[in-house]
């Protein structure tokens, strides 16, 4: 009786166990060694988007918080030489035709779109993947508030969807909007308008 | 068990004859995803490659420690460990591949290829004929993701190796002079557009199809060594399958 115990339930609970623990030991070593590296990757990638919505900025500040419609959200105003605001830089997001869409937009304290950089988008490939296309993110440069999706003959403060990828063109045009409620809510935008 | 092959047959089988996308259908799941881009399907296909080389030689290893009861969660947790470990220097050092693999990269853990592996080969063979099964395997999904890959992505998208930046960042900035892909329908009328169905779901499958026809056309020809496809030797089930005893034991 007392060997088939320990044949049934102990000996393989136990050779699981040490498999997981060499295991375990193997991926803490590898964690190790890759997350400085990784983490700075990060950290790039996050300041090279911001660089991109927003020309000329030499600094950003932390993390800053607004709350819009009982939501917190975090933003980032970008610096120039003198210290002085230049910009403010939002992530926002919606919902496209391939699941979630994430834009960071930059917008100037005057209410202009500086830039956008999509950080997310996994559209169809050849239709509204068309949408990470410089043609297509530069037409966002210049519009104010609510800005509009049109098929054909854009107006003032509309975008030229993608032929055929309307919903896409929309999920974007989407994202840069909310990008301006948060915008609308900071208290330094509001003093200044 | 099959008879003894020499490690340069188990390595090689792996790359004709039981390939495992075209011979063994495994693995399609990720194949029809990744083969979009030639250079995300190289990076894949290295990706479970090295997963899959690790796991055969450390399952086969264990193949005696491990009690036959556990042996799943085993490979599971030993498979899953090394996948993670891939992921970390993949996102640490290739990070654009990362980004492009998205979701595929984690889910090598279930590739039905590397545990199918480990069941039917490493589970009952030595280190050094696993190891080689592992790499013939490995290199064997590679050709095959890269093939469908070159097919889908000339026809669909009109280049070649586009963005190849993302892996030769690796070897510094100007590796290979800055090459980063061909655009080869820029060169031809403007007439002529991609024919975008090849990289959408739809295409893969035709491509997929047409391959695995060309595969077992070429591996039906006389001469060739047969394919040792133990479809019903590496079930679990198959003791208690009337199907495998029928199969196993025919009537003379």
């Amino acid at each position: 009786m007392k060997s088939s115990v320990l044949n049934q339930i102990l000996l393989p609970a136990i050779s699981l166990f040490l498999i997981c623990l060499g295991c375990a030991v193997l991926l803490a070593f590898t964690n190790n060694s890759t997350k400085d590296v990784i983490l700075q990757r990060q950290r790039d990638a996050e300041d090279a988007s911001k660089s991109a919505v927003i020309q000329g900025a030499d600094s950003f500040s932390e993390d800053l918080t607004v709350n819009v419609d009982g939501e917190d959200y975090v933003y980032y105003e970008a610096y120039d030489k003198d210290k002085k605001i230049i910009g403010y830089i939002f992530t926002a997001g919606s919902k496209g035709y391939g699941g979630e869409v994430r834009i960071v937009t930059g917008i100037s304290p005057d209410g202009l779109v500086t830039g956008i950089v999509p950080v997310l988008l996994n559209e169809t490939p050849g239709l509204g993947m068309k949408a990470a296309g410089e043609d297509y993110l530069n037409q966002y440069v210049g519009k104010t508030e609510s800005i509009g999706v049109a098929k054909s003959n854009p107006g003032k403060n509309d975008i030229q969807a993608i032929s055929g990828a309307t919903i896409s063109s929309r999920a974007v045009t989407d994202a840069v909007n909310t990008a301006f409620k948060i915008y609308n809510a900071i208290p330094e935008v509001n003093v200044n308008g | 068990m099959a008879k003894k092959r020499s490690l340069f047959s188990e390595f090689f089988k792996g790359l004709f004859t039981e390939n495992p996308v075209l011979r063994l259908v495994l693995g399609t799941c990720p194949t029809l995803a990744i083969s979009t881009s030639m250079i995300n399907s190289i990076g894949m296909g290295i990706s479970a490659t090295l997963v899959l080389f690790f796991s055969n030689i450390v399952i086969s290893a264990l193949r005696k420690v491990i009690p036959d009861k556990i042996r799943i969660p085993a490979y599971v947790v030993i498979i899953a460990s090394f996948v993670t470990i891939v992921q970390l220097i993949v996102k640490a050092f290739v990070p654009a591949i990362d980004e492009a693999l998205g979701i595929y990269l984690p889910l090598i853990v279930v590739n039905c290829i590397i545990l199918g592996r480990a069941e039917a080969f490493a589970g009952k063979n030595s280190v050094l004929a696993s190891a080689a099964d592992g790499l013939g395997m490995g290199v064997g999904f590679t050709a095959a993701l890269f093939l469908m890959a070159t097919v889908r992505e000339l026809l669909g998208n009109g280049t070649l190796f586009s963005e190849a930046k993302k892996l030769l960042s690796l070897f510094g900035e100007d590796a290979l002079g800055g090459f980063d892909g061909l655009d080869v329908f820029s060169k031809l009328p403007d007439t002529l557009e991609p024919m975008t169905v090849f990289i959408l779901p739809a295409g893969g499958f035709f491509v997929f199809g047409i391959l695995i026809a060309f595969a077992n056309k070429l591996t039906a020809q006389k001469g060739r060594p047969q394919a040792d496809l133990q479809t019903c030797a590496a079930c679990p089930m198959a003791g208690e399958c009337a199907a495998t005893i029928v199969k196993e034991e025919p009537v003379v």
